[in-house]
């Protein structure tokens, strides 16, 4: 790992989350978060949909209901993207995965807890999904997939989503692999 | 620790094999489901009955006699239903020994899942808002063979099948996920 990975391995374990326990020996590599950049796409995505149907829905209503459109839209752009995008800082916020050198941790904390563990050698293959504007911003999902996982819903919840550079994630991921196939050998 | 008084009949220790932990499933995990399913009951018959005294106000008295009837029967229900979740709970084992997880459940039916450690791919744990404050939750360990497509956290949508697969509302989850990882990586 480069020394970037062991300065965030220090602050790793300030921000390691209680639930999270490192057994003796292991080593964490890197700690990561989501970038709320992600979800404020996602979520500015489906409000410009959102606004599409509305304004489709206006444009079919006839005009003796079409009074319920204000407060629908009173709603829709004025109360929830505050509330979202609010809310959304805390959902992002509630993310780490925590790279260590036997394992992934992948931890989610908002309203309830998810968290996923799953050791290197039982890796099949690693995804990297990259949308329009992940591509723009560079960040991006890295699923480590295994067995007992299954494409593609599992894969969506349960994965690196929304990390910065998900190609180097995604290389250090595949050099403990190696390295860890190696000492097999 | 008092396992192997309780092992049931039906599960059978190898040779050599140590139980290290047996843990049970928690009663209150199935007393909230069970207090908020009430809850919602009552708060549905309430609030018709409500709209039926505002259309017929006459009727006051045979409304009022039905309202305690619906009490009555809400707590009937939920003292019923508490019992036999009590018997539910009750009818939950998950042994983890030095070899294997043994995911026992005998209730009407009998569930048995055995998973050796070196075959678990992914550890999975979910705890609902509840759950948390509470401290319990669910651990799934995935295997090729046992495998789940997602999982999602109360309230949303969690598949009833599932539940057969996991170590369902036991106390302390993350303490037994992070001794399953120590299991499982000395038998990596």
């Amino acid at each position: 790992m480069n020394k970037h990975s062991s300065d965030t391995a220090e602050e790793a374990l300030l921000s390691l989350p209680k639930e999270v326990s490192i057994a003796p020996n292991e080593k964490i590599l890197m700690v990561l978060g989501r970038s709320y950049i992600s979800f404020a796409t996602q979520a500015t995505v489906g409000f410009l949909v959102l606004g599409g149907i509305l304004a489709t829905i206006n444009f079919y209503i006839p005009s003796e209901n079409r009074w319920i459109m204000f407060p629908l839209s009173v709603l829709f752009f004025l109360i929830l993207p505050p509330l979202f995008y609010g809310l959304g800082y805390f959902y992002v916020m509630g993310h780490r995965y925590i790279i260590t050198n036997e394992r992934i941790i992948m931890f989610r904390k908002f309203i309830g807890i998810l968290i996923r563990t799953v050791t290197h050698d039982k890796i099949t293959d690693i995804i990297v999904n990259q949308g329009p504007i992940g591509r723009l911003c560079n960040y991006g999902r890295v699923s480590p997939i295994t067995a007992g996982m299954i494409m593609p819903m599992g894969a969506a919840i349960f994965s690196i989503s929304g990390v910065r550079n998900p190609y180097e994630v995604r290389d250090s991921i595949t050099k403990l692999l190696k390295a860890m196939q190696s000492e097999e050998q | 620790m008092t396992a192997k008084e309780s092992i049931p009949p039906q599960v059978s220790l190898l040779r050599g094999e140590k139980v290290i932990m047996a843990l049970r499933r928690r009663y209150l995990s199935i007393l909230t489901s069970i207090l908020s399913l009430s809850a919602t009951a009552f708060l549905l018959s309430l609030s018709s009955t409500i709209r039926y005294i505002a259309q017929y106000p006459s009727n006051l008295e045979i409304l009022m006699n039905f309202l305690y009837l619906i009490i009555i029967a809400v707590a009937c229900s939920f003292v019923l239903v508490a019992t036999i979740g009590y018997f539910y709970v009750q009818g939950h084992l998950y042994i983890l020994t030095n070899r294997r997880i043994i995911l026992f459940r005998k209730f009407v039916t009998i569930s048995l899942r055995e998973i050796t450690y070196s075959e678990i791919t992914d550890i999975i744990l979910n705890q609902g808002p509840i759950a948390r404050l509470l401290n319990y939750g669910s651990v799934t360990p995935l295997s090729p063979g046992v495998r789940i497509p997602y999982t999602f956290p109360f309230p949303y949508v969690k598949r009833f099948s599932y539940v057969r697969t996991s170590l369902t509302d036991v106390s302390q989850p993350s303490k037994i996920v992070n001794d399953i990882f120590m299991l499982a990586r000395s038998h990596s």
